[in-house]
């Protein structure tokens, strides 16, 4: 049997899940050498287009025009897609912004803060439109297992690959859920 | 009561007649998920979470408020339940803000538990994320509108266990929340920071700002004791992480002992003043630290140059082993006669009181003359055992309350006030503001000093003897009619409890509280007592008094021969009147403190002491009974233990007595 | 596919032809975020400015607002997953002074172990996962295998010296605060948890080995540094953290600023006092504001901070064996400043040997496992808290100002990564130059473009706690910013 191709997607977030993957330190690099390949994951390799894989890992929320674009073409190319951590499976604290106005988030942060001189919005093509609410993956494409945590643990995350590897969708089990 | 059978889950099962399904599907180890019951208090069936099926039942019911009843068939975990139970949660999830990353009550959240045994790893829904506000504005609570729940706990604890109803639900629909008055901030409102709504409080909508990530069960010891603020002696879980102490619960969630004071809840945690940690002796009249040794070897030195000459006074806050061993220390080290504690006046007023001296006799004496007052002989009975206890509270049809005196609301208020809403009229005498107030039928305010001449003129006016009430309102100050429709409502109660503090043993003595006996003696017993409570200045009142470390006499105030030394073991007490200490008259003033008082900066010696959390043992609390209190913290570094210290005055005094065996095991308890 | 690369190239090149300016876009890899990078080209195809842009935002500024200053730290640490540790600092140092709170010396202590493990983590991250397998095993290595998986076939023993590394920092987060990523330790006032005995045995077992791990990685970056042919240098101003003796301070201490040439503009500068010195820019093309020395105008006194910066301003190391290793260092340079950013990985290399060492002298100190670890503090005693660290990647800045019941009124917040924001842009164009010309360049650039960034290690989640992501391509656009086309890697 080949490897099973697995790549990374990380939206907006904090790359704490990212961390949290490579937390598994050894059984990581066990992973690696044996039964996993990672085909494009943005802290680790350096591949740049999204190429079909097994299993599509994402991490972060649906913040920008350019993250919906990403996480579409990213589902296109991936069999299973795994959403992981808070953000992803429930917007988790990038989905905060929510609670406010878009514009006026852009305005305290590029305007109003006490140490900017001469602020302005960015707004030119090269910066990907802000959306106006902040989603959870599962919101914008079908996702077939959450993984949640602000990160999940890396005996959680090893728990969802390992299902992965047996060809199972992974269910966390209760008592390895957690939120924080 | 009744038994009957029912059929849950397949299984036969037996409850009681007047059970919920759910109080019989908890007590035969059946679980159903709720956020919104709890069983100190009325269910609502608000968070629809104990659904079941009912068979011969199309609709769902909520299991909390379901009536048991013979040859009921239950279902509570079926698969159609279970999805829809899980789509409950996430209704929850999707209509406020929960952010469990950041919450303080992560980890023993009851919402964020529920979620993760129902698997609610995403939200399916439109995420509302309203922006709700957060009330921050009280000393301690935090109510967090974006994380609750609505389950209406803390509204009904308030209202049923408190018996305040601060909190109640305002606005509508989506929008509703939790808020004090008509959408008040906390502060300002009635709440008297007491806490039950935060332990109650399934999330985190209702948190303690300054706990900030320290408190998480888990990661907690455990000690569940009971809080020696005062003779209440509340049953409580102290939790403390790395020895430090973090959080303070109500250890009984099943009845309205859950409820614990501000003092007991916060202030012990955050309230406290800096401690003392080294000994300090006088040296050309300023307190200079100095080491344990030093301290105690000028301690004992002097002791030894004087004694028997030597006074010793001791909190009653300080559990029965700290207590007999001081006595020891006194009477067979020392040899003094001079021994007694700072609430000595206090039981002595009682125990010569007709309530002391009934007790005594040990039989009812229908008394025609007036009161016992007098009695040459001390009434070495138990006269504590005369009153009935504060749960009794609810049975009263009348309740006379005379200047209870605690710093804070505590149960007891909140009994009275459970009281007064079941029907039972307040009387209130009180020179000054009373908590209960608003809750009296009647609140007499006596000019100060005069509260014992207006309990004396009630008691007898009350029993029908001749009494000038208009003369006495007069005298006192309150106007006449309140006074006699008092003496109405009294004589017209069948079931009174009388209920009364410190305040008024100083000013009026025995003779007052002999006259709140009478009035007791007159009516139905409550639960085979008499319809009297009295408030115990001290955690250990009644111990340090049948221990005899309360002098039967007192301490004469004139001086002996040579300079008269006084050994005063104060603790974490802070009711010590210094004045007590300088009416002594002492040459050299020993002074065992946790805190820095007007006594220790009269003191000649200071010594470290302990705090009530840092000491085990055992206490006769407010209702008569031992208590069994544990040790909860280690002293901090610098301060040894108070039986550590007499031992060791003991020894260099060339005596050596043998330290009672630490907390648990009590010391037995003879004398009076 | 590296042909593809080039025919690609050349078909943009074509379509250039008609003159006017041109934008290349790579998509950032390999870094700690999301990142695009545009290099513009002028009429005869030389670099005529290289940017690199920011395209996430979170807000973290605003939402802060109205929660509470005991939640801030817990808040903040989710800013950035990498350095949880720093954010929760900082936080904790800005609520300490907003309540007046002297935090008892052991929980100062506890604060300062977590930073150690933090930076080790973070640099072993940085050096073996990010950088060395670009160093190692060369820049036009396969692309699918030029990484630390690849490193890990190749250069085993090296490559499981850095998982170890990182390892022992996460170890060290993990047995203070119970967990490696977003841990919940520093709290206003102290720490929420004591070191036990057990864990500090554990700890101190392990450390003499980590030290000597450290100082062979410190041989290893010093020898590829020295023989990089290209170092990129850059004249920046400087600026970092010191102590009382001018040494290097990553928790305390104060601010000076050395300008390009080496003389120190600002010394001693209590860092609470960062507005006066420190001012912000805004670029219409990058969610990441551009932060500058305030009396050097902007863009000439954009700053350099991080391990180079905070190399170039210290006078010394408080750790004998990083102390050895900075004063060959200053050797590189002049006048106390080395410019080439690619000794940003010989300073990391150092640092994360001090953090090491001075790791050891935590663990040995007596107070370690103390129990005293939190002052109470109730009452917010001044409206505004200012919490000032040196960060794994630079100057952390939490400004909070604080309402009387404890919410937060405002937040401002300048994390290393938007200080080194210029230095990024500053360094990809000096690469670019390089090996742009007359529109001519070989397939080595992306990733050429791409470590000069990483050369910085920059967190683009830290820095886009404002918003963001950062894949980067090459763009090519026209004078009027009509796009011609654009270069991908596949």
């Amino acid at each position: 049997m080949g490897k099973a191709r697995i790549s990374t997607l990380w939206l907006s977030g904090c790359s704490g899940c990212h961390m949290s993957l490579l937390d598994l330190d050894e059984a990581l690099v066990e992973l690696l050498s044996g039964k996993v390949e990672i085909v494009k994951s943005p802290p680790l390799t350096d591949v740049k287009e999204h190429t079909p894989v097994d299993v599509g890992i994402v991490e972060g929320a649906v913040a920008t025009e350019e993250d919906e674009e990403e996480l579409r073409k990213f589902r296109d190319n991936c069999k299973i897609l795994v959403a992981i951590g808070d953000c992803a499976c429930f917007g988790g604290i990038t989905s905060y912004r929510n609670l406010f106005d878009k514009d006026e988030v852009l305005s305290r942060v590029f305007v109003e803060t006490e140490s900017v001189v001469d602020g302005k919005v960015p707004a030119s093509r090269y910066v990907p439109k802000i959306l106006d609410k902040v989603k959870a993956v599962g919101h914008i494409v079908k996702v077939e297992a959450h993984i949640p945590g602000c990160p999940p643990s890396p005996r959680a995350l090893l728990y969802a690959l390992k299902e992965l590897l047996e060809g199972r969708i992974p269910i966390l089990p209760s008592d390895m859920a957690s939120f924080e | 009561m009744k038994e009957i059978r029912l059929k849950i889950d397949g299984r036969e099962v037996k409850g009681k007649e007047g059970d919920t399904v759910l109080d019989v599907c908890l007590a035969n180890g059946i679980e159903v998920p709720t956020l919104c019951n709890l069983k100190c208090l009325t269910p609502v069936g608000a968070c629809r979470l104990c659904v079941i099926e009912i068979e011969g039942e199309k609709k769902l019911n909520t299991a909390c408020t379901y009536p048991a009843r013979e040859g009921l068939v239950v279902r509570t975990n079926t698969e159609s339940l279970n999805k829809y139970r899980k789509r409950m949660l996430e209704f929850l999830f999707a209509e406020r803000n929960h952010y469990c990353m950041f919450c303080e009550k992560s980890g023993d959240c009851e919402l964020q538990n529920l979620a993760y045994k129902f698997q609610v790893y995403n939200v399916p829904l439109d995420m509302l994320n309203p922006k709700l506000p957060m009330d921050s504005s009280h000393e301690y609570l935090t109510i967090e509108h974006n994380r609750c729940v609505l389950c209406s706990r803390c509204i009904r604890a308030c209202d049923e266990i408190v018996g305040l109803h601060v909190l109640d639900f305002s606005k509508r629909g989506s929008r509703t929340m939790v808020t004090a008055g008509l959408g008040d901030p906390l502060k300002g409102s009635p709440c008297i920071a007491c806490g039950l709504c935060m332990q109650v409080c399934p999330t985190g909508a209702i948190f303690d700002k300054f706990s900030s990530y320290k408190f998480k069960r888990k990661d907690c010891e455990k000690i569940s004791t009971v809080c020696q603020e005062c003779g209440l002696l509340c049953p409580i879980d102290a939790y403390t992480k790395n020895g430090n102490l973090v959080r303070i619960e109500g250890s009984n969630l099943d009845d309205f002992r859950v409820q614990l004071c501000r003092l007991g809840r916060f202030d012990v945690i955050y309230g406290k003043p800096p401690r003392i940690l080294r000994p300090m002796v006088r040296e050309g009249g300023e307190l200079r630290e100095r080491s344990m040794d030093e301290a105690l070897k000028l301690v004992a030195d002097r002791m030894r140059a004087n004694f028997p000459n030597v006074i010793c006074v001791a909190s009653a806050k300080y559990p029965n082993e700290i207590l007999e061993l001081f006595k020891r220390f006194a009477t067979d080290v020392l040899g003094t006669m001079y021994l007694d504690s700072f609430d000595g006046e206090w039981s002595r007023a009682i125990s010569r009181s007709s309530q002391g001296s009934w007790v005594e006799l040990g039989h009812f004496v229908e008394e025609e003359s007036g009161y016992s007052i007098g009695l040459s002989k001390a009434p070495y009975g138990s006269w504590e055992d005369a009153e009935c206890g504060f749960n009794d509270i609810q049975r009263a049809d009348c309740l006379i309350s005379v200047e209870l005196g605690f710093k804070v609301q505590n149960p007891i208020h909140s009994q009275i006030r459970r009281a007064v809403k079941g029907g039972a009229k307040l009387i209130i005498v009180n020179p000054g503001d009373d908590p209960l107030g608003e809750w009296a039928s009647i609140f007499l305010k006596p000019s100060r000093g005069s509260e014992a001449i207006l309990v004396e003129a009630i008691s007898r006016a009350a029993r029908g003897r001749a009494v000038d009430l208009e003369d006495v309102a007069r005298e006192c100050g309150v106007a006449p009619e309140a006074l006699r429709s008092a003496v109405e409502i009294l004589r017209a109660s069948k079931r009174c409890i009388a209920i009364y503090g410190a305040g008024l043993v100083k000013v009026g003595g025995s003779r007052a509280v002999s006259a709140l006996f009478e009035i007791a003696k007159e009516k139905e017993m409550v639960n085979g007592r008499f319809g009297i409570i009295s408030i115990k200045p001290s955690s250990n009142t009644l111990g340090a008094w049948r221990l005899m470390v309360t002098s039967a006499e007192g301490i004469p105030s004139q001086k002996g021969k040579g300079p008269r030394i006084v050994y005063a073991l104060i603790g974490d007490d802070d009711s010590i009147d210094a004045k007590f200490l300088s009416n002594l008259k002492p040459d050299f003033l020993v002074v065992q403190s946790a805190y820095r008082s007007p006594a220790t900066s009269m003191a000649d010696v200071v010594i470290p002491a302990t705090t009530w959390l840092e000491r085990g043992g055992e206490l006769i609390g407010q209702d008569g009974r031992r208590h069994l209190a544990r040790k909860v913290l280690e002293p901090p570094a610098g301060v040894v233990g108070e039986a550590e210290v007499i031992a060791e005055l003991s020894k260099r005094m060339g005596k050596e007595i043998p330290i009672p065996r630490a907390e648990g095991i009590g010391v037995e308890v003879k004398g009076r | 596919m590296d042909r593809e690369v080039e025919t690609e190239m050349g078909g943009m090149r074509s379509a250039s032809s008609g003159g006017g300016e041109r934008e290349i876009r790579i998509p950032v890899t390999r870094i700690e975020g999301h990142g695009k990078v545009t290099i513009v080209l002028d009429r005869d195809g030389n670099v005529a400015d290289a940017r690199f842009h920011v395209v996430q935002i979170r807000g973290f500024e605003k939402f802060c607002e109205g929660r509470l200053l005991w939640e801030m730290p817990v808040i903040t640490s989710r800013i950035c997953g990498i350095c949880p540790v720093s954010h929760s600092l900082a936080s904790a140092k800005a609520c300490d002074a907003a309540l007046g709170a002297e935090i008892p010396s052991p929980a100062k202590k506890l604060r300062l172990l977590l930073h150690m493990g933090q930076v080790i983590q973070s640099h072993a991250l940085s050096l073996f996962y990010l950088s060395l397998p670009d160093l190692l095993l060369g820049f036009d290595y396969e692309v699918e295998k030029r990484n630390i998986v690849g490193l890990l076939e190749s250069k085993p023993e090296l490559a499981k010296r850095g998982v170890g590394l990182r390892k022992f920092g996460q170890e060290v987060i993990e047995a203070l605060a119970g967990r490696r990523v977003h841990p919940t330790f520093a709290i206003p006032g102290g720490v929420n948890g004591a070191l036990s005995q057990e864990k500090r045995d554990k700890l101190m077992a392990q450390i003499d080995g980590v030290i000597e791990s450290a100082k062979s990685t410190v041989e290893l970056v010093k020898d590829i540094c020295m023989r990089q042919d290209d170092r990129i240098p850059i004249k920046m101003y400087n600026m970092g953290l010191i102590g009382r003796n001018g040494e290097l301070e990553l928790y305390d201490g104060e601010l000076r600023i050395k300008d390009p040439r080496g003389n120190v503009v600002e010394d001693g500068f209590n860092p609470s006092d960062y507005l006066m010195i420190i001012g912000e820019r805004v670029e219409d093309w990058s969610y990441l504001k551009f932060p500058y020395y305030r009396w050097a105008g902007f863009p000439k006194g954009s700053l350099r901070v991080g391990p180079l910066g905070r190399l170039n301003v210290a006078d010394g190391i408080p750790t004998p064996l990083a102390d050895g290793e900075f004063r060959e260092f200053k050797g590189v340079g002049e006048n106390g400043i080395v410019d080439g950013t690619m000794f940003y990985h010989y300073a990391r290399a150092i640092e994360m040997l001090h953090a090491a060492e001075k790791a050891k002298e935590l663990l040995q100190d007596d107070e370690i496992c103390s129990k005293e670890i939190w002052a109470e503090a109730k009452e917010i005693r001044n409206s505004e808290g200012i919490g000032v660290i040196e960060a794994p990647r630079g100057t952390l800045i939490h400004h909070y100002w604080v309402n009387g019941d404890g919410t937060i009124r405002k937040a401002n917040l300048i994390v290393a990564t938007v200080f080194n924001n210029m230095g990024m842009n500053l360094a990809i164009r000096e690469v670019a130059s390089k090996r742009i010309r007359g529109g001519r360049f070989d397939e080595g650039i992306l990733n050429r473009v791409e470590h000069a960034i990483r050369c910085f290690d920059p967190c683009l989640s830290c820095s886009t706690h404002a918003i963001g992501q950062m894949p980067l391509s090459i763009q090519i656009i026209s004078e009027d910013g009509e796009v011609l086309g654009e270069i991908r890697r596949d």
